[in-house]
């Protein structure tokens, strides 16, 4: 008879338990979902198991001793430290919050919840896996258990020509750039002759500089692993895919992808950086550099021709992911503004996403900025809410998304890429332009046609909770600094 | 003289003599009554000439994605039954739980895909 033990010691069971939390909620929608007899029976409870596995998660994660120094558990796969534990209270958050604000919306999508919820849950639990993973093996066998539900979720839409040529680009697009992830990993190791980050750091600290910081073959590795990471982020030129994407997938699942794919990706890609490659940051940083200069040119451009929301709102993610790469370069001190605004642009636009999908109220997805004409006079106050959400991602105070872009264009400055954070500022106003013409066609517009909503009241609140946290942030961003700042201290 | 390498020779002469003996045997000893259909090369059932841009049966691919559940399986639990007496001397039971959770995982997709119908040929749809 075998003693049942634990497979790891408590210590690094406390430091899962957000991951185990969301595994086992993706588990047990499954098992909710060969249970019940009844369709609905079978979405909601799956959706209350989702729900709880996101609120054990938050609650794990905030239990973490925030101070303690980082280690490195299971062999050195994953990490447990501030960083982590962040991100897990952020996706956590988004989790809790993309089940609510899709709820109502999956019928006229025509989207089986049990479906949704399990395939968003299990997507989840590969991002839970992302922000912690320490190894390049970890790093890639998580990218690819958020990205295959995801895949699946753009299709899942019955009988939706979109999303099916939505689902079919992301995933052929999506494996390319596995695929030269996946190359350059095999460079890097062929190197480095190490999988962990702490090891490639190690041998990029001893070997000399031909062999090492300077080898051809090594630069290379790490250019198509910023190829990899940068398509999962959409940064421009990588972008190709997401308004196409974004827009043919149903709302709820876009909401997925624009919040929690990002962060995660965002996450994974810091810590690599800050964890695997930080002496190489001279070689790195031009490519950031040119990055991020793209995708604010090319989002902001982009989105001011847009009369689709979604497809304006995935122009403007590129931009954001450019924003968000100026953070970066505050590293070797800690990107504690890139935390902060990966976390501010994820609430933001699940929020502008969440409140479209409120706005559905004529039997089918509100998609173009004249549907949304006179939203003001029908909804003002979910009007109102969606008004914060997007003067956040256009980055007007006192809101969130404002606070946000000033630690990162702070961080570029003090880097010395003046120039840089100048581009920034000035394609910030062009995305001023664009998000404001959404609020004024709310706003000043005749309605189209007013058709009797059938809205939920608990998704307004929540959206309505949201925007005011948003707005919180605007006001006192310095709780958020600090805590952003000490995760991401931790990782160089 | 490289006698290390003899034992590879051997593995590759007994390879071939197999396949050999696999063919002649049976010519020795079947009856042979071809007719065009036995004739054709066999190709799960679908006709082995032609464009390939024909509509087949969708369940072949739904078949397919249940044998990566069991495939996925074997792959991981056959290094770890071969070794697994030496773990258990080193770390005790802990490789034991590790795989009957890998298992129990890929064990609730198996029920999942029962629960679906999916292992059924003729009736897949579940009854909404």
């Amino acid at each position: 008879m075998l003693p049942i033990v634990l497979p790891v010691d408590t210590g690094d069971l406390t430091a899962l338990g957000p991951l185990l939390a969301v595994l086992i909620a993706a588990l047990g929608v499954l098992t909710v979902d060969m249970t019940f007899e009844r369709e609905e029976a079978r979405g909601r409870w799956s959706f209350i198991v989702g729900l709880v596995g996101a609120g054990l998660a938050a609650g794990c994660a905030s239990l973490w001793q925030w101070e303690a120094p980082g280690r490195a558990i299971l062999g050195g796969a994953l990490y447990a430290d501030a960083f982590s534990s962040f991100f897990d209270v952020l996706l956590a958050t988004l989790l809790g919050l993309t089940l609510v604000v899709s709820w109502y919306c999956l019928d006229r999508v025509k989207v089986k919840p049990a479906e949704f919820t399990g395939l968003a849950v299990l997507s989840f639990s590969g991002m839970f896996l992302m922000v912690r993973a320490a190894d390049m093996l970890t790093l890639f066998l998580a990218i690819e258990l958020m990205s295959l539900p995801v895949y699946v979720l753009a299709g899942l839409s019955a009988g939706s020509k979109t999303g099916r040529e939505a689902a079919l680009k992301y995933f052929v697009l999506g494996s390319l750039a596995s695929a030269i992830l996946l190359y350059g990993m095999a460079l890097v190791y062929g190197v480095t002759a190490s999988l962990g980050y702490t090891d490639i750091a190690g041998y990029l600290a001893t070997a000399s500089r031909e062999s090492g910081v300077e080898n051809p073959l090594f630069l290379a590795g790490l250019a198509l692993m910023l190829v990899g990471l940068g398509f999962k982020v959409a940064a421009a030129p990588f972008h190709m895919w997401t308004p196409d994407v974004y827009e043919g997938a149903p709302t709820p699942v876009t909401t997925l992808m624009a919040s929690g794919v990002r962060a995660a990706a965002a996450a994974a890609l810091l810590r690599f950086l800050a964890g695997a490659v930080l002496l190489t940051r001279g070689h790195w940083m031009m490519l950031v550099w040119a990055l991020a200069a793209l995708s604010m040119i090319a989002g902001n451009v982009g989105a001011l021709a847009q009369t689709n929301v979604k497809r304006l709102l995935a122009y403007s993610g590129i931009a954001h992911a450019g924003y968000m790469l100026l953070g970066l370069f505050a590293l070797p001190r800690g990107a504690g503004g890139f935390s902060m605004y990966v976390a501010v642009y994820a609430l933001s636009v699940l929020g502008a996403f969440g409140a479209l999908q409120w706005f559905d109220d004529r039997g089918r997805e509100t998609v173009d900025i004249e549907d949304l004409a006179g939203a003001g006079k029908r909804h003002p106050w979910m009007a109102s809410v969606m008004t914060v959400f997007l003067l956040s991602l256009a980055g007007i105070p006192p809101t969130a998304g404002f606070a946000a872009k000033w630690f990162v264009f702070a961080a570029a400055v003090q880097a010395g890429y003046v120039g840089l954070a100048l581009l920034g500022v000035m394609t910030s106003l062009f995305g001023a332009y664009y998000y404001l013409r959404v609020v004024i066609a709310m706003w000043m517009d005749e309605p189209a046609d007013i058709s009797g909503a059938d809205q939920s009241p608990t998704t307004g609140l929540v959206l309505g909770l949201l925007a005011l946290a948003v707005l919180f942030i605007g006001c006192f961003p310095g709780w958020l600094w600090f805590l952003a700042d000490l995760a991401s201290s931790k990782l160089v | 003289m490289h006698f290390d390498y003899l034992s590879v020779l051997v593995l590759v002469a007994l390879g071939i003599g197999n396949v050999l003996f696999m063919v002649a045997l049976p010519k020795l000893l079947r009856p042979s009554k071809p007719n065009p259909q036995k004739l054709v090369a066999y190709e799960c059932g679908e006709n082995p000439v032609g464009t390939s841009w024909i509509q087949y049966n969708a369940r072949f691919f739904s078949v397919a994605l249940v044998f990566v559940v069991f495939d996925v399986e074997i792959v991981f639990m056959f290094p770890w039954a071969v070794v697994f007496k030496s773990l258990y001397k080193t770390q005790g039971c802990v490789p034991f739980w590790e795989m009957f959770t890998f298992v129990l995982v890929l064990l609730v997709g198996l029920a999942y895909l029962w629960a679906q119908g999916l292992l059924e040929w003729v009736k897949s749809v579940r009854k909404a």
